[in-house]
């Protein structure tokens, strides 16, 4: 209780705190292992939920699935005996006239056509007509194992290429609950792995962030090409097709115009790095472009004086590391995980400049709020405090490289130690 | 004095302007930016896949003519034929002619009537635009030449960063509005409860007044020490009673304080948000598509996760009578702000998902501690 009472007091000081300590090789060991397992954990978490999701949907779609196949075989035999029933009531009819005769087996030609395209919108219907004229064969089900395998595992990326879909209305509402947890744990288990392997490439180009991004970049275009042209030797069809059907994967865009003919795990695992790549780089490299290109030449005095503080702050906070380890690592874990979340709609970039906006913004409204006199004004600043955070931009692109030479959680750990003085508790709440 | 304070106050009046001009500036040129990029790729795409899609119908409806043709000439023109031979050569055709359906339909046919009506109109190329760039993907309509498919990646790489980016910037805007308008209902709120206190402040106060002048009243009559030792007992019980809510309304003024200082919003009214505006989509879609209600809440949730499967897809849509596109340029607005809700919505929660495992770290940290 007094060492840690002690590390408060220094780190609310400013002072920096020394940490020499020896610690045993078991502890070590054990620090490790406890480290390790929450990310072996969480892999797999996802594996198993992705299992049991296969498993339900496959028996909760199969019998619909069954029983829609018979009612289209019936109305197919039907529609196909009574073309022919109408064709030669025509020839018996109207022998003379040819030209009647032709408009006649035209509209039966068109309404043959249109009832064989209004059946082709039931999947099912649409998989049968491919066994037939492609394969030549029997029916192959929609809802087999690996099929449902691929089916919630690009549900969860979420891909969505759509090749399967589920038909009943339990199928339906579970799938919306399914996706609602499922998103989040999939998102957070590939920006760990991404994270991870970030960490590695600063590492291994000595905190060279220039060189990170270009390494990165030609990683993303080695990555999709290649699977691309591993997939056009695999299935035989153009290479371009098989460029275009890895990048739309990769980008999680999936259309599912191109139907893969690789094994499910080997297509699931191209997707998972794949993401995590296309997750790694977005963040990285063309968040930064495009903010640096968008905030070009923008300043202001105020945001200065705060980003100044901010990075004084950061600055102390890197020198006691040691202390804030677990935190920074918990905390980056979490805040990447809702990053990417949002990353799949938004760049992490800017949601860390963002919290230290937000950090900045909170001191002002703190001593706005103090004075009275200054209500009217208050409204109005912050009707327009949301500028701030897009000013900050720029002085933050400095610190950019210690932003990556300490992981992703220390301005997310300065905000959290101020934030834990304040006393959180509500009492009407 | 008067005169540098009006220069002081023509000087804040110029800085609010400005940044009244960088605000608008800022966000306005994005939301451009992604409406003139969505825009570019519709008309992109249109010109690349239309001519393809007119070719395809045209290569379906010299099928059809031809299937017509031979049907007839058996019917008709070669008499020798009996009746098997007859139904044979008829039901050979007829699955030739499926069977030109069938690869035209790998190429992008859909079924519908020949020259009447198309996929690759504007806002249907507006619409696959955006399912590029917000990564949805239905995949219903989908580029199908080579330079079609290559321009879609293109368009994908430097769409999809600028769309992630317009999330973020718009989804902290609107997280922001959420929270200041959250903040000033709580402190609407603490004020109704203030002013509750200092009213009931205010009764007891009376009410003592009323018991010291009957007190007051008391003593004159008889000048005792029991007496004296009965008013001082009432002043404490008064003294008492004020003490306690004032303490009361400080309490209360702290609780409000530290409330709006932590700033996080409930995940509840989040989730709520949410929901609601599922909820919109899931009314327009059902009232225009004649879904159930299930259907469309599932469309509206699988479009807004970007999984975008594409068994659901406003069908009615494509064609070109001006109801259809109208709608459809609806729905590419209701996915675009859905987004951004979206987003909003992220940002918002991850604050309260991060204050809580700050906690779980702080625990983990003290034993941490324990075990050295």
């Amino acid at each position: 209780m007094a060492r840690k009472a002690g590390g408060l007091a220094a780190i609310m000081s400013g002072q920096p705190v020394v940490v020499v300590k020896k610690r045993s090789v078991f502890w070590r060991l054990r620090h490790l292992t406890r480290q390790g397992g929450l990310h072996v954990g969480l892999i797999l978490l996802c594996i198993l939920y992705v299992h049991f999701g296969a498993l339900f949907f496959m028996y909760s779609e199969s019998p619909e699935e069954q029983r829609i196949l018979r009612r289209v075989e019936k109305r197919y035999d039907i529609l196909r005996e009574t073309f022919l029933e109408n064709v030669n009531r025509v020839k018996l009819e109207d022998f003379s006239d040819e030209r009647r005769v032709n408009e006649s087996i035209s509209r039966l030609i068109d309404d043959y056509s249109k009832h064989m395209f209004k059946l082709f919108t039931n999947p099912v219907a649409a998989n049968m007509f491919d066994c037939l004229f492609y394969s030549q064969s029997n029916y192959t089900p929609l809802w087999t194992t690996d099929s449902s395998l691929l089916f919630t595992a690009t549900t969860i990326i979420p891909v969505g290429y759509g090749y399967i879909a589920p038909l009943t209305s339990t199928g339906r509402i579970v799938l919306c609950i399914y996706a609602a947890f499922g998103i989040p744990l999939a998102l957070v288990m590939m920006s760990d792995v991404g994270k991870f392997f970030a960490d590695a490439f600063v590492k291994f180009f000595h905190e060279n962030i220039t060189a990170f991004m270009v390494v990165l970049l030609i990683l993303l275009v080695a990555y999709s090409v290649i699977g691309g042209i591993a997939y056009s030797k695999i299935v035989g069809v153009p290479m371009i097709e098989g460029v275009y059907f890895s990048t739309i994967t990769i980008f999680t865009i999936g259309f599912g115009d191109i139907t893969p003919g690789i094994p499910v795990y080997v297509i699931i695992i191209f997707i998972v790095f794949g993401v995590a790549i296309v997750t790694i780089a977005i963040d990285v490299v063309a968040a930064n472009i495009i903010h640096h290109i968008h905030y070009m030449g923008r300043q202001v005095g105020r945001a200065k004086i705060i980003a100044d503080k901010m990075l004084s702050m950061a600055q102390k906070i890197s020198i006691n590391r040691g202390l804030g380890l677990g935190m920074a690592q918990l905390g980056a874990f979490a805040r990447m995980g809702m990053m990417i979340n949002v990353s799949a709609m938004g760049p992490q970039d800017g949601h860390a400049n963002g919290g230290v906006g937000e950090g900045g913004i909170e001191m002002s409204r703190k001593s706005t709020w103090r004075s009275e006199n200054d209500e009217i004004k208050t409204r109005k600043s912050t009707a327009f405090e949301p500028d701030l955070d897009f000013d900050m931009i720029d002085f933050r692109q400095p610190s950019g490289s210690s932003q990556y030479l300490y992981g992703f959680g220390f301005d997310n750990n300065a905000f959290g130690l101020a934030d834990g003085q304040s006393d959180e508790d509500s009492v009407f709440m | 004095m008067g005169r540098r304070h009006r220069r002081s106050k023509v000087t804040r009046v110029v800085n609010l302007v400005k940044k009244i001009i960088a605000f608008f500036f800022s966000h306005i040129g994005l939301c451009a930016l992604v409406v003139g990029y969505a825009l570019l790729g519709a008309v992109i795409f249109k010109a690349v896949e239309g001519p393809h899609e007119a070719e395809i119908q045209e290569l379906v409806k010299s099928a059809r003519e031809k299937a017509v043709d031979v049907v007839w000439n058996a019917t008709f023109r070669v008499n020798r034929l009996d009746s098997k031979q007859w139904k044979k050569t008829v039901l050979d055709e007829v699955k030739r002619f499926k069977t030109v359906c069938m690869l035209s339909i790998r190429k992008g046919y859909d079924g519908k009537e020949y020259g009447k009506q198309a996929q690759w109109t504007f806002t249907g190329a507006f619409l696959y635009s955006l399912t590029v760039i917000t990564t949805i993907g239905y995949g219903n309509t989908a580029a199908k030449t080579y330079i079609g498919k290559t321009l879609t990646m293109l368009y994908a790489i430097i769409g999809i960063p600028l769309m992630l980016l317009f999330l973020t910037n718009i989804g902290d805007v609107m997280a922001k509005i959420f929270r200041f308008l959250y903040a000033q209902s709580i402190r609407l709120k603490f004020r109704l409860i203030l002013w509750h206190k200092k009213r009931k402040a205010a009764k007891i106060r009376r009410a003592n007044s009323l018991v010291s002048r009957l007190t007051r009243g008391h003593r004159v009559k008889a000048d005792s020490s029991v007496d004296s030792f009965g008013l001082g007992a009432g002043a404490d019980v008064e003294d008492l009673l004020t003490a306690r809510v004032e303490m009361e309304q400080l309490e209360v003024r702290e609780t409000a304080a530290a409330q709006l200082e932590s700033m996080t919003v409930p995940i509840s009214l989040v989730v709520f948000t949410m929901l609601g505006y599922l909820g919109v989509g899931t009314t327009i879609f059902k009232v225009w598509e004649g879904w159930t209600f299930l259907e469309s809440f599932y469309f509206c949730f699988i479009s807004l996760t970007t999984i975008g499967f594409g068994d659901k897809f406003p069908s009615t849509s494509v064609s070109n009578t001006d109801e259809a596109q109208e709608k459809l340029v609806i729905t590419s607005i209701y996915l675009l702000f859905g987004m951004a809700l979206l987003a909003m919505c992220f940002n918002l929660a991850q604050e309260e998902v991060q204050n809580k495992t700050r906690w779980i770290a702080d625990k983990f940290r003290s034993k941490e501690d324990d075990d050295d």
